[in-house]
């Protein structure tokens, strides 16, 4: 019989839409992870009341961050997953490479990282929608009416963010495969950063590398940054993964 | 050309050595049986070809690539076994339809035929399956995909005798139309003797004989006879087997060649039997135990 040539690219296009295909349940996850955000988000996130003798004045403040939030959690969780010895071995049932499998696990958490980025920002209309018939106050319309520039900026931001946590938790996840020291390093480094954190303990300057994204107010550079920032974990993932074993 | 050809391939894992110092090479278009007991490295050494193990030392090439993350060497094999992966969200005919877009010989007429042989649904789940049926699904992907190299690791775990008959002569009948060079484990030789063209008989990782079935079968030769009229006649041949046969009479397994030169020698002192191939097979991997 004679033998077949299949380009990387090629194998990669047909991963890609396979994983696409077989893991709806994960988007379907998605959406429960946001509604449940939606839910946690109806009696407003931040509120403040004041009275005097004649007046009752309370002030509630209603956004869909819990929402994005939650899209963060859950991507990173994705991000993990993907990397897991049962979804790597579905890779290999057929064509692949380790080089193919993650790239198209990079794409796929792309295109999850898209998903979650248009869906979260447009709950912000739905919390509107609920907000606008279920609270009997007054709503302040200037920030109720959206500018689609803004919904535009949010989405935009609210991807890079994603992408960014989409390769760092694949790249935690290629480590935890790798040797499961680091499950119990990264654990204890995600809970000893809460407990520092909860306690107002100044965080060591290594994390300044989070304000490094946080407080970037341009857009095009925020996109730089964390477009180098993926490849650079994606690349790095893919370096420890070329020699792994499989099935 | 070799389609396989394995030099020193050795495989540690620990200190369990499970593929020790391998060199073989597997002609074009042949069906090649490896044989052996449990534990001898069969998994091992078919996860080294298909790529997804590394070698510790040694080299192997599988079409002239190291197998390891070669698209090459990748596109052109499929593995079959009974611990295949597939997403639980897709149907049997998902799979399938799947199946058809990484494999360019995939074969769609051939796949709903045997689809429907056995009988299975389009909408049933790979994880709802018996292992019988699983197995039979998983073998209509490694025929159906039609690739140059088709590794079957132990295929048939789980199937009943009906099933397994019918695999075989669906194997052989695409096989005649398509060849290609298969790879079949299996402990149990007496039933596939008849689909295998070579056999490579591997016992503790090393490689104890590879040669075609036909010359199996009359590689050896058993001598009845009284213990001691065996035991001089038989003094310095390798013995493969040997069993008492009551007080005075015992039965030795040997060479062919060896055990009719013995014959002449004899007169009408032994008896001269034939070996079944699968019983020399654990003859010839039963020894140290």
């Amino acid at each position: 019989m004679s033998l077949t040539e299949a380009g990387l690219f090629e194998v990669v296009k047909s991963q890609y839409l396979y994983k696409m295909k077989s893991r709806l349940g994960l988007f379907l996850s998605m959406a429960g992870m946001q509604v449940m955000g939606l839910l946690f988000s109806l009696g407003g996130v931040m509120s403040f009341s004041m009275g005097s003798q004649y007046i009752d004045l309370s002030v509630r403040y209603f956004s869909s961050d819990l929402v994005i939030t939650f899209t963060f959690i859950w991507l990173f969780v994705v991000a993990v997953l993907t990397t897991t010895k049962e979804y790597q071995n579905i890779d290999f049932t057929f064509i692949a490479n380790r080089l193919s499998s993650n790239l198209s696990n990079a794409a796929f958490l792309a295109t999850a990282a898209l998903f979650g980025a248009f869906t979260a920002m447009l709950s912000g209309f739905l919390l509107r929608i609920i907000v606008y018939f279920k609270s009997g106050g007054y709503l302040l319309s200037q920030n109720f009416i959206a500018v689609p520039a803004d919904v535009f900026t949010g989405i935009a931001v609210t991807l890079a963010y994603l992408l960014l946590i989409g390769s760092l938790g694949y790249f935690c996840g290629v480590l935890a495969q790798r040797s499961k020291v680091f499950i119990v390093l990264l654990g204890g480094l995600l809970f000893g950063l809460l407990v520092l954190a909860g306690r107002g303990y100044r965080l060591p300057a290594i994390f300044k590398a989070f304000e490094f994204f946080r407080l970037e107010t341009s857009l095009a550079l925020l996109a730089l940054k964390v477009i180098l920032a993926a490849a650079l974990f994606y690349a790095c993932s893919i370096v420890l993964s070329d020699r792994l074993e499989v099935r | 050309m070799d389609v396989i050809s394995c030099t020193g391939l050795t495989k540690k894992f620990g200190r369990v050595t499970a593929v020790d110092d391998l060199s073989f090479t597997v002609a074009q278009n042949r069906i090649t049986g490896l044989i052996g007991p449990n534990g001898a490295g069969k998994t091992t050494l078919l996860k080294i070809i298909a790529g997804f193990m590394r070698a510790s030392s040694g080299q192997v090439t599988v079409f002239s690539k190291n197998p390891f993350n070669s698209l090459k060497a990748a596109s052109n094999m499929v593995f079959i076994d009974e611990s295949m992966k597939f997403p639980p969200s897709l149907s049997l005919a998902d799979i399938m339809l799947s199946a058809s877009v990484f494999y360019k010989n995939w074969d769609m007429e051939l796949a709903r035929g045997l689809f429907d042989y056995f009988s299975f649904k389009a909408g049933q789940y790979h994880s709802g399956l018996s292992k019988g049926m699983k197995s039979t699904f998983n073998v209509i992907i490694g025929l159906a995909a039609r690739c140059a190299l088709t590794i079957f690791d132990e295929p048939t775990s789980g199937m009943d005798a009906g099933v397994r008959k019918d695999f075989y002569r669906a194997l052989l009948r695409d096989y005649l139309q398509k060849p290609r060079n298969i790879i079949f484990s299996s402990h149990l030789l007496n039933e596939v003797d008849d689909v295998l063209e070579d056999i490579l008989l591997l016992d503790g990782g090393k490689k104890r004989l590879q040669l075609p079935v036909s010359e199996l079968k009359e590689f050896a030769a058993a001598l009845r006879g009284r213990n001691e009229v065996i035991a001089e006649l038989t003094a310095g041949q390798e013995i493969y087997y040997r069993k008492r046969m009551g007080e005075e009479h015992c039965y030795a397994v040997l060479r062919r060649d060896a055990a009719e030169g013995v014959l002449k020698k004899s007169g009408a002192a032994v008896e001269i039997l034939p070996v079944k191939a699968d019983d020399l097979c654990v003859y010839l991997t039963d020894g140290k135990r």
